[in-house]
């Protein structure tokens, strides 16, 4: 298949929003996401004649992404590596109710707390409904190795999540006792 | 099958029921009839997975994004020997480096050395575009050259060879071919012009680059093995800057 033969306009359309959450998941900053972004792009205009299937253009574009992440992350530092407490202290069940409280930046955020192994697979999954068995092909990891980060990574995620939500109730009171404490 | 192998399966089971076809889960689905205290579980699972995912979808992305990506597409201008058009769009918001790599001998009549100006060859830098082709490294650039008819022999310090390649160009000046490379270090873009200087070398920089804030753009220029280098930052930064490039 040319590069030719894709809709461009139409790729764009459907999968530049979900391919820069997944770019800003990996590299924690807008400027990056958006040129992780561009730089796929790039490559589906440069080298789409690599894509025999047209209906693997999703599974392509995110593969891309992710390589071209990594190849970037090999010769710069300027991506956060953020580590995560093993030590998780005793938080109440996360619940669909404090889901709902969650929005796209605190569940973005709190993602990018969660070691990048977990996390990836993660978004991918959050984002864009990927399956498990496109998730190994676009991280390039077994599927059994997938299972088990989607497994870990949603423990984490609701973990932090809670902590997040714990802290965002308790601001308001510390903030009143202060008030308090001057008066 | 377990109740915590089941669980462990689900976990990866999609809240849109495209897996259900999948023969793990599948499996892990009939378990799910026949297990009531899995079934509430797998039920507030997909109540929390179907929220999380909405708010991850509900991540802000940049408005111009898309307008980007679809007006990149215009500006570059597609080689001939690549029916494939390329896009072009960071390369246009920014500029660094300059190197001019001279063409074949037959047309190396270009400017006595003292007539060297680089403020004439920075002012490619400035007026864009600042690649035709779009490239994805150092090898893809020399292989560009190659391909150009232009000498693909680059001798470049590590620093300079490590960085990310982002496309390529030809100018015309004075007569002669000069190869523009567009750079970005993560933070930085650059641009690289490079050309053959010819047998002379008078008026043009020794083998120790020269440093010098030139048409508003921080310079280096250098010679090394018959071909003189020109690297340029737009970002108004000391020109002592490009050291940690060379």
């Amino acid at each position: 298949m040319n590069v030719d033969d894709l809709d461009y306009e139409q790729i764009v359309a459907v999968h530049h929003e979900p391919l820069y959450r997944f770019a800003f998941s990996l590299a924690g900053n807008p400027d990056d996401a958006a040129e992780l972004t561009q730089e796929t792009y790039v490559r589906l205009l440069t080298k789409g004649g690599q894509l025999r299937d047209r209906s693997k253009v999703k599974t392509w574009l995110f593969t891309t992404l992710y390589r071209v992440f990594l190849g970037w992350r090999r010769h710069a530092t300027r991506f956060p590596h953020f580590e995560i407490s093993t030590m998780e202290p005793e938080l109440p069940h996360f619940t669909p109710a404090m889901a709902d409280e969650v929005d796209g930046v605190m569940a973005m955020d709190t993602a990018l707390q969660i070691e990048e192994h977990f996390r990836a697979p993660l978004v991918l999954y959050y984002l864009q409904g990927l399956a498990y068995k496109d998730i190994a092909e676009v991280l390039d990891i077994p599927i059994g190795t997938v299972m088990s980060r989607l497994s870990r990574g949603k423990e984490l995620l609701r973990k932090r999540l809670c902590v997040r939500l714990q802290k965002s109730a308790a601001e308001p009171e510390a903030l009143d006792q202060d008030e308090a404490n001057q008066n | 099958m377990t109740r915590d192998v089941a669980k462990f399966i689900l976990r990866a089971y999609r809240v849109d029921g495209q897996d259900q076809s999948d023969p793990q889960v599948a499996d892990a689905l009939e378990m799910v009839k026949r297990d009531p205290e899995l079934a509430r579980w797998f039920a507030e699972e997909q109540a929390l997975d179907s929220r999380l995912a909405r708010s991850f979808g509900a991540f802000p992305v940049p408005q111009d994004l898309k307008t980007q990506l679809l007006a990149a597409r215009q500006v570059i201008v597609v080689p001939f020997w690549r029916r494939h058009p390329v896009w072009l769009a960071a390369a246009a918001a920014v500029v660094i480096l300059l190197g001019i790599v001279f063409a074949p001998s037959p047309w190396r009549s270009g400017p006595a050395l003292a007539e060297y100006q680089p403020e004439e060859i920075l002012r490619f830098a400035a007026q864009g575009p600042h690649a035709t082709t779009m490239v994805g490294s150092l090898a893809d650039t020399r292989k560009w050259l190659a391909t150009a008819g232009l000498p693909a022999n680059l001798e470049l310090s590590g620093p300079l060879a490590s960085l990310r390649y982002k496309g390529c160009r030809t100018v015309a000046w004075r007569g002669r071919t000069v190869a523009m490379v567009c750079l970005f270090d993560g933070a930085r873009h650059l641009d690289l012009f490079v050309f053959n200087h010819g047998s002379t070398t008078a008026g043009l920089p020794g083998e120790q680059p020269e440093f010098a804030q030139v048409s508003g753009l921080a310079t280096a220029t250098w010679t090394r093995a018959g071909h003189t280098y020109l690297l340029a930052a737009h970002d108004a930064v000391a020109p002592e800057i490009l050291k940690r490039y060379l």
